[in-house]
This record gives structure tokens, C-alpha cells and sequence, in this order.
């Protein structure tokens, strides 16, 4: 218990891995609204195509679905608004402007966003939203008053991203094992038959090579349920990882789920070591002098 | 006087780092107990762990569990002023464009529409309505009861005005199901008046 406690308030060691995936994903959420600009008044408007949820002012939650008011109705800029200024949140926290507004500003959006647009929506979007939430709390406790407070904040939360992680993949093999298609191997077969997830190269590779969607679906149920163990192994996280990106590129692309792949992929820079983060930021600044 | 402000301060580093610690474990019994089906779990605990984890941190992680199994797709008539529109199939545009851009919105429109699909088979089933006919105005009236009836007043709206710019006075749907283990394709025809 001594140790453990002792983990909580020792300095954060994990700033620039958490200065990182923070651009990274913020800039990923910027694309992403602009890839939803024309569709925006469908996706997100009081009266598009997805329509409205319920809405009564009954604790927190209503917060989250503000989009759904019906004050909307006659407002039909509104959702314009949580757009605009979700993109212009994710520039301030981008460019480390005001982080602890642009933070709490771009979970507050986001999560509004997503909750109205939820129907359009997969997993990815929901974890997203938790992402968010916990990096609200880790900010530079450099730079903050309370040097002490922020440092075990930093320590706390960083280890909530990493464990929920475990869990959303823990959860993902857990439901499948009651599903009588994923345990006989079929099920990815039977995805690649539908459109809406697949694409006419899977389709036609799964049909044709029911062995291969049969080795497909018991690989992404052994790596969902070893997740949380085999990714603490130092020796071998590298390599199980790079399966873990090889298996949501297949997602991304093959099944066409885009945001929910990337989101998965970004996600694991948080268990990437430091000079795995200085190495990668070196090839994305194309500059052998990192700025730490 | 330093020394005792020293040791104060380690008391307190000491008293942080175990509540942050309780804090973390607090945080996912809660959430296991709140995910985990009733029967692993016990339902009071569930009920009082819900209190600390909805809404911010509900989630269920049961992704394409159970395994997807109809290829669907809509089609829809708007009728207006005397005028009507030709059957629509949404679904072309979409695939046109997801099939080749992966990254753009028409992927999310796609799995709205998926989705909603999957809601109105649902209730469809829930209410016992059986495929390859008009649905009955007694059909309809149960039907409109439901949630699904909900979305898709709401995507009928939708519709409306991106394809009239108004509401349409009555509406024909007909939602297709191809079943892609057992290869059964049902289709529901409904028309809905304003």
C-alpha cells in the first residue's frame, strides 16, 4: 500500500507521452469534424435525419444532450455552434493555448456532439468521450500552484486511460463469448457479408476462404482477451501492439469503420515508452532534435 | 519547526497517494459492477454503483456482440402536394462513396442507417409483425408505440426536408432484410400519413 501510494504522488514521469497523444487525437478530432462538415445538419441537427433524443431536465445527463433541447427546433444553427467552436477549442488545445479551458471546452462539445449524433456512431466515438473526460485532469503541474495535487492527478488519471482501455477490451471479448457465431469462428464471415461494414475485396476474400475468416475471428478474440494482460509484458507489448494497428487498419479500411480504427490506434500511444514517443515524434517532424 | 513541516507534508503526500489509489479502485469496481450482466453481479450493487457511474462513465463494450446478421437497406416514396418523389434507396449514394472513400461522412450516414434498421427490426419482431406485407393500420398503431417508430418519424422528417424542403403529407417505406446465414431476404412495406 506504502508503494502504491508512494506511485501516486511521485513526479509524473508521462508528460510528453500525454503532450502527445493529446495533439495527436485532438488533431485526429479536427479532421474528423471537418470529414462531417457536409452532413453535419443530418448527423447533429434537431431536425436532420438522426433526428432528436428525448429531453427533460433530469440531472447531469441533460448536459450531455443539450443538442436535443427543444429549443433547437427554431435554432437551426445551434449545432453550428458546438461545431465551430469544438474546432476552435481543438486549435487552442492543440497549440497548448489556455489547456485547462480548451480541455474541459472540448469534452463538454465533443460529448454533446457525439450523444446527439450517436446513432451515426460506433464505439469509437464513446471512448472518445471518456478519453477526454480523463485528460481534463492531467495538465502540467509545472505550471500550476498546487505542484503536489496536480502530480498525483497526473498519475491518478493516467493510470484510469491505461486501465480503461484493458477494460473496453476485456468487455469487447467478454459479450462475444455469448454469441454462438464468434465462438464457432464464423462471425467475421457473416460481417464481411454486409455492406455496411465490408467491402467487395473481403467480401470475396471471406467467401471464398472460410478457413481465413475462421483464423480472423479466433485472432481478434484471443487479442481482445489477452489485451490486458499481455500489453504490461515489456518484453513482447511492442510486437502485440503492432497487431493490435495491423488488426484496427483491417477495420478501418476493410470494414470500413474509419474514426473507430484510428481512435483504437491513437489509444496506444499511451502505453508506448518515452523513446518510443521522442523516435516517433522525430519521424513526424521529419527533425532529428525533439522538442521536449 | 522545518523538520515538523517536512514531516507534515510527507503525512499528507503519504494520505494523497492512498486516496488517489482508493479513488482508482473505487472507480472500476463501480464500473465492472455497473457493466457486468445482473446475473455476475448483484442487482442492488449495481443499482447503487449506477449512482457513481451513469452517466458519466456507463459503457458496455459489447461491439458487433452479437455478431450482425442482416444486410439491410430502406427505400422511401415521399408523396406531396398532389406530387411525389420516385422510391429513394439512400443506401447508393452512401456505399458509392464509402466503398471508395473510407474517411468521409458517408460511412456515418451508412451506419445510421444501418442502425436504424436494426431498431425497427426489433420492434417489428417485439410486436410480432410478420415481413412480406403492408403493415395494417392496427400494426401501425402497435408499431407507432415503439422506439423505432420514433427514429424513424425523426429520419422521416429528415428526409423530407433535405429532399422537399417541407414535410411530406404521407410517406411509403420499405425496409429490406437479407439474412446472411440462413440467406432469407424480407422486406416490410409501411406507409405513414403525416
Amino acid at each position: 500500500m506504502k508503494n502504491i501510494a508512494t506511485y501516486f504522488t511521485s513526479d509524473f514521469k508521462h508528460w510528453l507521452k500525454i503532450d502527445f497523444f493529446k495533439r495527436i487525437l485532438y488533431v485526429f478530432l479536427f479532421i474528423n469534424t471537418l470529414t462531417l462538415l457536409p452532413a453535419v445538419n443530418d448527423i447533429f441537427g434537431y431536425n436532420g435525419i438522426g433526428g432528436f433524443r428525448r429531453f427533460s431536465w433530469s440531472g447531469s445527463e441533460s448536459f450531455f444532450n443539450l443538442l436535443s433541447h427543444p429549443i433547437n427546433n427554431n435554432h437551426p444553427w445551434i449545432h453550428w455552434v458546438f461545431v465551430i467552436s469544438q474546432l476552435f477549442f481543438l486549435g487552442t488545445g492543440f497549440f497548448r493555448v489556455k489547456p485547462l479551458v480548451s480541455s474541459i471546452a472540448i469534452w463538454f462539445l465533443t460529448i454533446n456532439l457525439f450523444t446527439k449524433g450517436g446513432m451515426f456512431f460506433t464505439g469509437g466515438e464513446v471512448f472518445v468521450n471518456f478519453l477526454l473526460f480523463y485528460l481534463i485532469f492531467i495538465q502540467n503541474s509545472s505550471k500550476t500552484k498546487s505542484y503536489q495535487l496536480q502530480n498525483t492527478l497526473n498519475n491518478t488519471f493516467y493510470i484510469i486511460l491505461l486501465i480503461q482501455l484493458c477494460v473496453l477490451y476485456f468487455f469487447s471479448f467478454f459479450w462475444k463469448l455469448f454469441d454462438a457465431n464468434w465462438t464457432n469462428g464464423l462471425a467475421l464471415y457473416y460481417v464481411s457479408q454486409i455492406d455496411t461494414f465490408s467491402s467487395s475485396w473481403l467480401k470475396a476474400v471471406f467467401e471464398t476462404n472460410i478457413w481465413l475468416s475462421k483464423l480472423a475471428t479466433y485472432s481478434v478474440l484471443f487479442y481482445q482477451g489477452s489485451f490486458a494482460i499481455l500489453v504490461w509484458v515489456k518484453k513482447i507489448k511492442i510486437p502485440f501492439l503492432i497487431v493490435g494497428i495491423l488488426m484496427h487498419f483491417s477495420i478501418s479500411i476493410g470494414m470500413g469503420i474509419f474514426a473507430f480504427g484510428i481512435i483504437m490506434t491513437i489509444s496506444y500511444i499511451l502505453f508506448l515508452e518515452e523513446s518510443h514517443i521522442i523516435w516517433l515524434k522525430s519521424k513526424l517532424y521529419k527533425s532529428k532534435k525533439v522538442k521536449q | 519547526m522545518h523538520k515538523d513541516t517536512k514531516e507534515i507534508e510527507n503525512k499528507n503526500k503519504k494520505w494523497l497517494g492512498r486516496g488517489a489509489f482508493l479513488f482508482v479502485v473505487f472507480h472500476f469496481v463501480t464500473i465492472l459492477i455497473s457493466t457486468f450482466p445482473e446475473s455476475y453481479t448483484n442487482s442492488t450493487a449495481q443499482s447503487i454503483s449506477n449512482y457513481y457511474v451513469k452517466p458519466i462513465f456507463l459503457q458496455s463494450w459489447s461491439m458487433f456482440a452479437p455478431c450482425p446478421l442482416f444486410d439491410n437497406n430502406l427505400e422511401y416514396k415521399l408523396y406531396f402536394d398532389g406530387d411525389s418523389t420516385e422510391m429513394i434507396k439512400p443506401s447508393i449514394t452512401n456505399f458509392k462513396y464509402h466503398s471508395i472513400f473510407r474517411f468521409t461522412h458517408h460511412g456515418d450516414l451508412a451506419i445510421g442507417e444501418y442502425n436504424l434498421l436494426f431498431w425497427i427490426k426489433k420492434e417489428l419482431d417485439d410486436i410480432k409483425v410478420e415481413p412480406n406485407h403492408v403493415l395494417t393500420p392496427q400494426e401501425i398503431k402497435k408499431f407507432k408505440k415503439t422506439s423505432g417508430s420514433f427514429y424513424l418519424k425523426n429520419y422521416l422528417k429528415g428526409i423530407s426536408l433535405n429532399t422537399i424542403g417541407k414535410k411530406a403529407d404521407s410517406v411509403t417505406f420499405i425496409f429490406n432484410y437479407y439474412n446472411v446465414m440462413n440467406g432469407i431476404k424480407n422486406s416490410y412495406t409501411l406507409k405513414y400519413l403525416k
